[in-house]
């Protein structure tokens, strides 16, 4: 998932300027900020893709009272589950390659993996319908099982204890040594909850401004290179979308819709092209007079190869420095809507764990505002450190 | 400049109709009907009414119609000029009027006029902006300038950092921190949990005052004590963002020929920074402003529904959950209406702070 | 330099908003002094008219008796109107403890903004709260027996005349429907095309007569009459008296279809055909049909002022949000003027014709937000704060609020029920498996009942097996509540073809199907609401039996809409409950259909014929035994899975005197008192 924004900006902008972006992304390693930034993300981003293999409450390894083995976290992993840690293999081995065997082909075949694992594991991997969490330890109880090996954190998001009656009168738990950040209302495990509610943050992020910068491209594209009637059109609905404030609309459409993970990043996404659209007409603009693109028109290029191919690359850097700054805020607006309690019941989300620190008796659970919040704020200002680091780079170059 | 007003307000009805329709077809294909709930207090479902209200809500708001003419209807009864509305908002074709009364309609949820609703909940919301918007500005301008002064410095390093940390502090955190921490019995209980004033505000003297011995806060400071947490909570994310571009732009035109000749000139280097580069410095903040005003209006969502202030945002809320068809098109219209006029005034601002700037 | 744009001028710019605020400020001020001249006035107005009518009033009672004309005594017991029939004994008790005092206020708190106090016309709990202080009913039940006892009346007398109302019914239902007939109703006006209108009337000869077009025949015999007799001596509010004539005014009132009141007139149509005052104290009403409620729903009529409400056009009184004018203890300050926002804040009524009521105000205080209530209450800004389980729980260990208040834990005879609703018939079409009786009674067995009375409500919730009030006569006490019992609904499921057959632990049926539905439930409050912590302890459970649920949280209005297509798997949702609950609406087959309340598709013929008779039959022990059958079937059938009744808690602020526990719940707070001693406002 993360290859999206990754896989399409570097190659093609190497192609058309000098300074190459993969320096760019170099340079910003200059900065103290961009460190602490990329710290924080790439753990974050570890957390993410191997959540299922650090927090579960499925036993690595299960054996069984007649000896027999069993591997229920294997068994147990999603589709997702699968394809996440592959497809970030994936894209690691390609930065590999890239550098040190210098291999031309190498983004094309990461893409191709990458579709291939999809499809593999969305084909091949079938965990079970149904999951009882508490089995494991059931089984270890009443003597059927013999020993278990769990993961670091033996918890899952969803996992509710229900084979401990009595916890029901006590919760939330603060924290203490069995669950190290304590649990949240409903009685789950709130460190296990974080770490699978990272995945969450950053699908959202990173999937809701793809989509924002698809639509924005094409159309900030088309108006700036065909000015004339459709920049007019087309300024109207950028105007539109950007007189009442974003959240107001993301609220009415988030409560109208099905409560889905993927209607909301496309609803974040949907009203969060505007800025892409501005600048990337602005930057089309100035370069529709220019001669390459005289000399592509003269001769009969396809409008989407002038567009995409040449245009797009020269246009594109200020667009990167703004979809920095939008994985954030599509971040903080999936935060915000769960924290309303417009996000999903059951899946681990930070505002939905955030929004339950404060209760109708006027509690405050001092564990469920800390530690969701702060990871909330470190995802978001690392992204930021990491935006303005790009953002000093490109402006000191021009 | 008079025509080019004209011209702005004229070109603000295309995007106000795009706008609401937007989010009238939203609205409309979504799946669920037209909200007006018929739970009892206690969230139980009371059987008599709901046999009694079923057929009601489609008489009284047309909804049998095709989605079309509901907006059209719709359109004619807010617009000042059109015709006049009959039986479920039917356009009468053969009563045109100038110039009449929006009418937006009654709350489904509320069962009031919307125009009342947003009477009362209108005054709130601004009142929260026009607090915020001054704190922001001159502290964010007192940052700015200062920390260019010390450009390099520690003071500007540190500032320029943490300014970007307050910036990506989460409102929603921020909110439940200074509540659960400030405000809860649990933790200090210096602030109330939420509202605009104590229940029995309403009865006491205007001003703070001294009876017999005991202190009665009055009106005007429990408002004030009631909006210190909202206010922070709404000030210091714009205040961090105007800061850092208070500071680029003062050091943008620090570096600038003008600066350079004012001080050959032998200007002394306070009435440089304040006469020159202070004024030219304030262009991009005016820019700006214009897209934070109607940000502070979005921002009002969360912190009126964290601190419980009944001002649009919460309303915007509520109706959202209520789905309350005829309230959330208002609060389309309304806030539609104020951003396009924050970005017009902010333009306007700027002709007038920058004179090579003209739209004659 | 004409066009700088300098410090100095945002300085200026600055202190010219600060000047134009605070003269805006200043205004307010003036504003806000200026109304509280205003209601100073108003006051000192209506106590000199009070002062004047005493004195009038005081004048015509010495007259009287100087007449020698005997006051009291005037009460003529009708056959049916209870032996005690003062509707203030309790009151007087309390007036003769020696700490009584009139005077103080209660003030209570809303968690919404009522935006309508206009009789019949206000659609909301709290408005109806305030509007039950100010006007009052004919008859009011007990408190302490249930029963109904009178009130504005002083008795009345019912007439059966049920054997010639049932001869025309039988005699009628038994002639067949002609087309013309059928061609003359509305139904069949609007339909369109000639296939339709074929097809409408070969359905209407089918069905023949319904019950409800015979009753509404000219020739149809009056089923029952009942004859109020009007105490003497009533008053409204502003001196008026109040007499049978306003009685017949109030019907003509919810009856005027200019007027939005559909909640008062669905109630009333087809079941009372006329009130009529016969003189100033005499109301006869009639019934088009025998039916259990009959008596309640005229009962329980609020009684308007015709002089007061005859003077606005009906259009004047759907807009205006409070016109409260009636004869209740306490009254509106202005029974115009109020408008929402405003402060309710119910005054005596003076000239009240019972005892002087004790609180000099009652007042309503609107504080939507959860926890600034419960500070409001804290501080003792508000008199009484009724709170949800867990809060409750949280506040019991507050020592400083238990030394102040007094709680009261109880059952409220109409307090309602949550369920599960299995869908039998999903969009109306498709048959599901919860059409098997065998597979409701398992799946009931699977819900952990205890563990959400015990945990999610704090151990004051209880379990209910069916769909009537626990302390009703209708409520079958001999029934036994399905245990949690997780083997027995197993096999159970297997009994009716559902087993794990593929070993992958979910349970499938004869072909193949694996067991898996959706669960539909409102998420109103985000995601701390009590039904969202609770569909997870079902699913989880319903997990370990091998059944696969997918959650599916909605707005509350997509989820009405859900239940109006009857598109759903399981719903889950609260019905209240009355002291005599009418649950044909929910339970009786007339009732499947789009948008009707069987939304699960529940037929069973032997409970539609007992549903039926319970509904007519007037005498109560025969009733309540048919409703006992009707439970027992319920019971059986699980068309629901009844989860539980919650008890209410509520604190009163300690200085309350005479707060008590009475069958109905808690006594009615105008029977409290505050000593004098004590007294706060």
């Amino acid at each position: 998932m993360t290859s999206a924004a990754a896989a399409s900006s570097p190659e093609v902008l190497e192609a058309a300027k000098p300074a190459a972006p993969r320096s760019l992304l170099h340079r910003t390693l200059d900065r103290p900020g961009a460190w602490v930034g990329y710290a924080w993300l790439g753990l974050i981003a570890l957390a993410g893709i191997f959540a299922p293999f650090i927090a579960s409450s499925h036993p690595w390894k299960l054996v069984l009272a007649d000896g027999t083995m069993e591997y229920p976290l294997l068994a147990h992993l999603t589709p997702a589950d699968v394809a996440i840690p592959v497809i970030a293999g994936l894209v690691v081995a390609t930065v590999i390659a890239r550098r040190w065997l210098a291999a031309r082909w190498a983004w094309g075949g990461c893409v191709g993996l990458g579709v291939l694992a999809v499809a593999l594991s969305w084909g091949l991997v079938n965990p079970p319908e149904l999951t009882v969490f508490e089995r494991s330890r059931i089984m270890l109880a009443d003597g059927s099982a013999v020993s278990a090996t769990y993961t670091l954190i033996p918890y899952s998001p969803s996992d509710r204890f229900r084979d401990q009656p009595g916890r029901g009168l006590d919760l939330p738990i603060a924290p203490n040594a069995t669950h190290l950040m304590g649990t949240d209302r409903a009685g789950a495990d709130l460190l296990s909850r974080m770490i699978h509610a990272s995945r969450v943050a950053l699908a959202v992020g990173f999937i809701a401004t793809g989509i924002a910068l698809i639509i924005g491209v094409i159309l900030g594209g088309l108006m700036g290179y065909f000015v004339g009637l459709v920049d007019l059109i087309g300024m109207r609905l950028v105007e539109v979308f950007s007189a009442i404030p974003v959240f107001f609309l993301l609220l009415t459409f988030v409560a109208f819709f099905p409560r889905n993970l993927y209607i909301m990043m496309v609803i974040i996404g949907c009203t969060g092209w505007v800025g892409y659209a501005r600048f990337v007409r602005a930057e089309f603009f100035k370069l529709r007079a220019m001669d390459f693109v005289q000399a592509g028109r003269a001769c009969g290029l396809p409008l989407w190869s002038i567009l995409f191919r040449h245009m797009l690359p020269n246009a594109i850097a200020p667009v990167l420095v703004a979809a920095s700054f939008g994985v954030p805020s599509a971040i903080l607006y999936e935060a915000t809507l769960s924290f309303l309690g417009l996000g999903l019941v059951d899946e681990p989300s930070w505002g939905q764990m955030l929004s339950q620190a404060t209760g109708a008796g006027g509690n405050f659970y001092w564990w469920i505002a800390m530690y969701p919040g702060l990871a909330i704020f470190l995802t978001v200002f690392g992204f930021n450190l990491f935006g303005e680091a790009l953002r000093d780079v490109i402006d000191v170059k021009s | 400049m008079l025509s080019y007003i004209v011209r702005r307000l004229l070109l603000m009805i295309p995007t106000l109709i795009g706008v609401t329709a937007v989010v009238f077809f939203v609205m409309a294909l979504s799946p669920g009907g037209v909200g007006g709930t018929d739970l009892n207090t206690e969230g139980e479902l009371d059987a008599q009414s709901r046999a009694a209200l079923r057929d009601y809500y489609n008489e009284r708001y047309g909804l049998d119609k095709p989605l079309v003419v509901q907006y059209g209807r719709w359109l004619n009864r807010v617009s000042p000029i059109g015709f006049e509305s009959g039986q479920a908002g039917a356009v009468e074709w053969s009563k045109p009027r100038l110039l009449k009364w929006p009418d937006l309609g009654e709350s489904t949820s509320k069962r009031r006029p919307v125009i009342d609703l947003y009477k009362e909940a209108l005054p709130v919301t601004l009142l929260l902006n026009v607090l915020v918007s001054p704190i922001t500005f001159l502290l964010s301008i007192w940052a700015g300038i200062h920390m260019a002064k010390r450009k390099g410095r520690a003071f500007d390093l540190a500032a320029g950092s943490t300014f970007l940390g307050l910036w990506s502090l989460p409102q929603i955190w921020v909110g439940v921190l200074l509540l659960g921490y400030l405000a809860s019995n649990q933790y200090l209980q210096w602030f109330p949990t939420g509202g605009l004033s104590s229940t029995r505000a309403d009865e006491w003297a205007f001003l703070p005052s001294w009876s017999s011995g005991e202190f009665n806060r009055g009106w005007l400071l429990d408002r004030a004590w009631h909006l210190v947490l909202p206010v922070i909570c709404l000030a210091y994310a714009d205040f961090a963002f105007l800061s850092k571009l208070m500071r680029s732009s003062v050091l943008e035109n620090i570096s600038a020929d003008f600066v350079r000749t004012a001080k050959a000139k032998g200007l002394k280097a306070k009435v440089v920074l304040y006469q020159h580069v202070f004024r030219n410095s304030l262009l991009p903040l005016i820019t700006v402003s214009a897209g934070v005003i109607p940000g502070l209006i979005g921002g009002a969502i969360v912190v009126e529904s964290i601190f419980s202030i009944p001002g649009m945002g919460k309303l915007s809320v509520d109706a959202v959950f209520a789905r309350d068809r005829e309230l959330i098109l208002a609060g389309a219209l309304v806030s539609g209406v104020l951003g396009l006029i924050f970005i017009l005034l902010a333009d306007l601002a700027y002709a007038i702070a920058d004179p090579r700037v003209s739209y004659d | 330099m004409e066009n700088r744009f300098g410090f100095k001028d945002f300085v200026l710019i600055v202190l010219l908003v600060a000047i134009l605020a605070s003269i805006w400020i200043a205004m307010k001020q003036f504003d806000r002094q200026h109304s509280q001249m205003a209601e100073l006035v108003e006051q000192v107005k209506q106590i000199t008219s009070a002062q004047a009518r005493t004195e009038r009033s005081v004048g015509q009672l010495q007259g009287l008796i100087e007449q020698g004309v005997k006051v009291s005594g005037t009460a003529a017991t009708g056959s049916e109107t209870p032996e005690t029939s003062d509707p203030f004994a309790r009151l007087k008790d309390a007036q003769v403890q020696p700490d009584y005092a009139e005077g103080d206020w209660v003030v209570d708190a809303f968690a919404a903004q009522v935006a309508k106090i206009t009789p019949y016309i206000s659609g909301d709990a709290y408005g109806n709260a305030i509007i039950d202080r100010v006007v009052e009913t004919l008859a009011n039940r007990d408190p302490d027996t249930l029963e109904w006892s009178p009130l504005l009346a002083e008795s009345w007398q019912t007439d059966a005349n049920l054997e010639a109302w049932q001869a025309y019914v039988d005699e009628r239902r038994a002639m067949p429907l002609t087309r013309e007939e059928i061609q003359q109703e509305i139904l069949y006006e609007a339909l369109e095309t000639e296939t339709e209108r074929e097809d409408y009337i070969a359905k209407r000869l089918q069905e023949g007569r319904l019950l409800e077009s015979i009753i509404r025949e000219d020739d149809c015999p009056i089923a029952l009459t009942i004859t109020f007799k009007m105490r003497r001596g009533l008053t409204f509010s502003d001196g008026e008296p109040l007499t049978a004539h306003d009685v017949e005014f109030t019907f003509d009132f919810i009856n005027n279809p200019k007027i939005e009141a559909p909640r008062a007139r669905n109630g009333m149509a087809g079941i009372v055909k006329d009130i009529v005052a016969t003189d100033d104290h005499t109301v006869v009403v009639t019934f088009a049909q025998p039916y259990f409620e009959a008596f309640g729903r005229v009962a329980s009529l609020a009684i308007l002022p015709k002089h007061f409400y005859s003077q606005f056009p009906p259009e004047e009184i759907n807009k205006q949000p409070g016109l409260l004018l009636g004869s209740g203890p306490y009254r509106m300050n202005s029974p115009t003027q109020w408008v929402p926002g405003q402060p309710l804040s119910l005054v005596r009524n003076e000239r009240y014709w019972g005892p002087t009521p004790t609180f000099d105000r009652v007042v309503y205080r609107e504080i939507t937000d959860d926890v600034a209530r419960l500070t409001a209450f804290r501080n003792g800004e508000i008199d009484m704060f009724p709170s949800q389980p867990e809060q409750y729980v949280k506040l019991l260990e507050d020592e400083d609020l238990l030394k102040e208040t007094q709680r009261f834990e109880y059952e409220r005879p109409v307090g309602g029920y949550g369920f599960m609703a299995w869908n039998q018939l999903k969009g109306g079409t498709t048959p599901t498996r919860f059409a098997d009786r065998r597979v409701r009674q398992a799946m009931t067995m699977l819900v952990p009942r205890q563990e959400i009375w015990d945990n999610e409500l704090r151990g004051y919730g209880f379990g209910v097996t069916g769909p009537f009030n626990r302390l009703s006569p209708q409520y079958n006490q001999d029934l036994e509540p399905w245990p949690y019992d997780p083997e027995r609904a197993k096999a159970l499921l297997k009994e009716a073809g559902y087993e794990d057959r593929d070993g992958d632990g979910v349970i499938e049926d004869a072909n193949g199907q694996p067991f898996t539905f959706k669960y539909t439930f409102p998420s109103s409050q985000g995601s701390n609401g009590f039904w969202n912590r609770v569909v997870l302890l079902i699913r989880d459970s319903f997990a370990q039996a091998g059944i696969v649920v997918e959650l599916d949280p909605l707005e509350w209005s997509v989820f009405s809409e859900k239940l109006k297509g009857r598109d759903f798997d399981l719903i889950s949702l609260a019905w209240s409950a009355g002291i005599e609950s009418d649950i044909h609406q929910m339970f009786h087959s007339d009732n499947i259909g789009e948008g009707a309340d069987n939304f699960m598709s529940y037929s069973n013929p032997e409970l539609d014929a007992l549903i039926e008779e319970a509904r007519m039959t007037i005498d109560e022990t025969e009733r309540m035994r048919l409703w006992n059958r009707v439970h027992a079937i319920l019971h059986e059938d699980q068309p629901y899975t009844f989860l539980y009744s919650r008890m209410s808690l509520i604190f009163v602020d300690d200085r309350f005197e005479n707060v008590e526990r009475v069958k109905i719940g808690l006594n009615d707070r105008t029977e409290w008192y505050v000593p004098g001693a004590i007294q706060k406002y």
